[in-house]
């Protein structure tokens, strides 16, 4: 290509990111250990059905199913603990900030001005344990950064502020 | 049956009447109703024409040719009744601040759009409406859902240029005395269009459609003497042989059909810059289409190699452009790379696409390697497993043993795709082998940014970022980066400011040593 445009001169690099300073409420352990437990326990009531029913049930089933045990077993001892650890949030005076994930990490930064909704989420499993989720949505369409494991008066008060800091940032959410 | 009643005689606050859509429109609707009716002819004939009267029992009543006829006299009966009156129920008007549209006598719908948030007025003829000196008009307001669309399907070419220079003034679409075009197509590049793979998608879907139809007419493939002879052929002859047979052919169907294609969707191919900051879009033989964009809500442009196009040099080029949600308008359909060179250049003024990029640590390349190669290994178990059992044939897992060099070539080729840079105001990242995309956003319009990190991404010291936009495909990553280069990319696509009290180095954070290099 002819004409490339000239490449800035790179800055000076950046110090890593630290993680958010606050962490769900511990009752959110639970809520994950059941929503996992919930799940698990479809796909093996599938399978023990398909044990009992069947009159020649295939050679590979019992293993699927012992397999299958094993990995619910590991995943509601050891997620949601795990996802503890990781889950952090954060909100400074222009920005919300959050650390999700388990044995992958995602960060997500939303600035004030870019948004566009705050709403909380209770739904049943959450309401079983007073926790809420703080839903911030913006324009793009990349779905909202989520603030999960918080009891309903953290969750209230963030939504509060959340609101009061985008109000006081202009922007135009582009 | 009570009309809604729009009124149009007494106009309060000199509030605009209403308008309908074109009585034209019943013309096209009839023949869009005659199609319908001809597909209700086939089970009719298929009924009638049988020697012997056929009678099929449904339990509270029977089936017989009567009463097919009478069912598809009062089907088609129903769906004239209902295009007439939606083409005579439909209005809509425009005033100071909205636009609103009402249709339906049964149940009446009823939109309302803000004018401040209209942001594209597309109008789109297809033949028929054409014939009758007619065209559709789509008003969007880029939200990414239908509620925020109004369509109205027929209204003359004067009333709908009308509309649009209300809706997005300053702007003259179809203007006697146009400027003179940004970037055309010119025809020869209808060479490249086998190269597109919606030439192959293209060739699927008219094999299809034309199996479907001789399905209808009753043809029967398996009474082809030729048809027969060919599958007896392939039955017994190599399957390599047959293999290779097949691909070629299908290059050379997808060839012959996408030429005409590309003349019949890209014909005329314009893209105009018009006083008042607006691009219009137009293109297409039969269908014409002309999409008009405000520049201001340009948000970057993106360039798609595939492949094949990489072979000779060609590449395509659309642009990011916000609230235009689910679709980006064409800048340019497939074109020699320095044709798209120019395009970019001549709407963004530079193109950024070109910068030199940073690349990737040498982590990406064993990540891409790895994720190319280990699918392929896997395969190769299996298919030697099942091979073992005598489930498949033994030249399966040695085939796919062969592979292996390929992935090799893939996941490096990966690596070498991959990069970013600032530039200016915008963020270039590029990335993907068989389908190659850079795109160029502005750096104001990214809304904002998550760092995406798996276990293995963290050990190798990488991470993937992805800046969101709301535009386009709703942004594009930069995959693989180096970890410690993340902060000084993410601070220079948010807002000033915004990252600093989450950096590990700020007075308010226990702080960690500094890495400056």
């Amino acid at each position: 290509m002819t004409d490339a445009p000239a490449t800035d001169i790179p800055r000076a690099r950046l110090g890593p990111l630290r993680p958010p300073t606050e962490q769900p409420s511990p009752r959110a352990i639970w809520h994950w250990a059941t929503q996992a437990a919930l799940t698990w326990a479809i796909l093996l009531a599938g399978l023990a059905a398909a044990n009992l029913i069947l009159d020649h049930p295939p050679g590979w089933l019992p293993t699927i199913t012992t397999v299958a045990v094993l990995a619910a077993v590991l995943h509601v001892a050891i997620m949601p603990v795990w996802r503890y650890r990781v889950h952090r949030w954060e909100l400074s005076d222009d920005a919300a900030y959050t650390r999700t994930g388990w044995i992958s990490h995602h960060h997500r930064i939303v600035p004030a001005s870019r948004v566009q909704a705050v709403d909380i989420q209770r739904h049943a499993l959450q309401r079983l344990f007073g926790l809420a989720t703080v839903h911030v949505s913006t324009t793009a369409h990349g779905g909202a950064l989520s603030i999960s494991g918080l009891r309903y008066a953290v969750a209230e008060q963030v939504a509060i502020d959340l609101t009061a800091i985008a109000k006081a940032t202009p922007g135009d959410a582009t | 049956m009570s009309l809604p009643n729009p009124n149009p005689t007494a106009p309060e606050n000199a509030e605009p009447r209403w308008s309908r859509l074109s009585l034209r429109m019943l013309l096209v609707q009839s023949v869009v109703d005659l199609r319908h009716a001809i597909l209700l002819l086939f089970p009719v004939l298929a009924f009638n024409v049988q020697r012997d009267p056929v009678e099929i029992p449904l339990g509270f009543m029977t089936l017989t040719a009567d009463t097919i006829n009478q069912l598809a006299l009062v089907g088609a009966a129903l769906s004239v009744i209902r295009s007439v009156a939606h083409v005579l129920s439909t209005r809509y008007r425009v005033t100071a601040y909205r636009l609103e549209y009402r249709t339906g006598l049964l149940s009446p719908k009823r939109k309302v759009l803000p004018r401040d948030r209209i942001r594209e007025v597309k109008l789109k003829a297809i033949l028929r409406y054409r014939m009758v000196g007619l065209t559709a008009v789509d008003i969007g307001t880029g939200t990414h859902n239908n509620t925020g669309t109004v369509r109205l399907p027929g209204i003359t070419r004067r009333e709908a240029t009308r509309l649009h220079d209300l809706l997005l003034p300053a702007d003259t679409t179809e203007a006697p005395s146009a400027p003179r075009p940004l970037v055309t197509a010119p025809l020869r590049w209808m060479w490249y269009a086998p190269l597109t793979f919606s030439g192959s998608a293209v060739t699927v879907a008219v094999l299809l459609g034309a199996d479907h139809l001789a399905y209808y007419f009753g043809v029967d493939w398996d009474n082809w003497a030729t048809v027969r002879d060919l599958v007896t052929w392939m039955r017994h002859s190599d399957l390599v042989l047959v293999l290779l047979l097949t691909a070629v052919s299908t290059i050379l169907v997808t060839s012959l059909l996408s030429v005409p294609l590309y003349l019949v969707v890209f014909w005329r191919f314009a893209v105009t810059r018009y006083p008042g900051g607006t691009l219009g879009i137009r293109r297409g033989l039969l269908t014409t289409r002309s999409t008009t964009v405000q520049e201001h809500r340009i948000r970057g442009v993106s360039r798609h190699v595939p492949l094949q196009m990489r072979a000779v040099r060609a590449a395509q080029a659309h642009l990011v452009v916000g609230g235009a949600h689910m679709h980006s308008p064409i800048l340019l359909p497939a074109a020699p790379r320095d044709r798209v060179h120019d395009a970019i250049t001549a709407v963004l003024g530079t193109d950024h696409t070109a910068a030199s990029l940073q690349k990737h640590p040498r982590g990406a390349l064993r990540r891409r390697l790895l994720r190319a190669v280990t699918p392929t290994l896997l395969a190769v178990a299996v298919l030697f497993w099942l091979s073992c059992n005598n489930i498949v044939p033994d030249w399966t897992w040695v085939v796919t043993v062969c592979c292996l060099p390929l992935a090799v070539v893939l996941g490096w080729h990966r690596y070498r795709m991959l990069g970013h840079i600032i530039t200016g105001d915008y963020l270039v990242s590029s990335s993907g082998s068989l389908h190659h995309v850079t795109a160029a956003v502005l750096r104001r319009a990214v809304t904002d940014v998550s760092v995406h990190q798996t276990l293995f991404q963290r050990r190798a010291g990488l991470a993937t970022v992805k800046p969101y936009l709301a535009a386009g495909n709703g942004g594009y990553p930069v995959h693989d980066m180096a970890e410690e280069d993340v902060t000084t990319l993410a601070e220079q696509v948010l807002p000033e400011g915004v990252l600093t009290p989450f950096l590990a180095d700020t007075p308010a954070a226990p702080s960690p040593p500094l890495v400056h290099t």
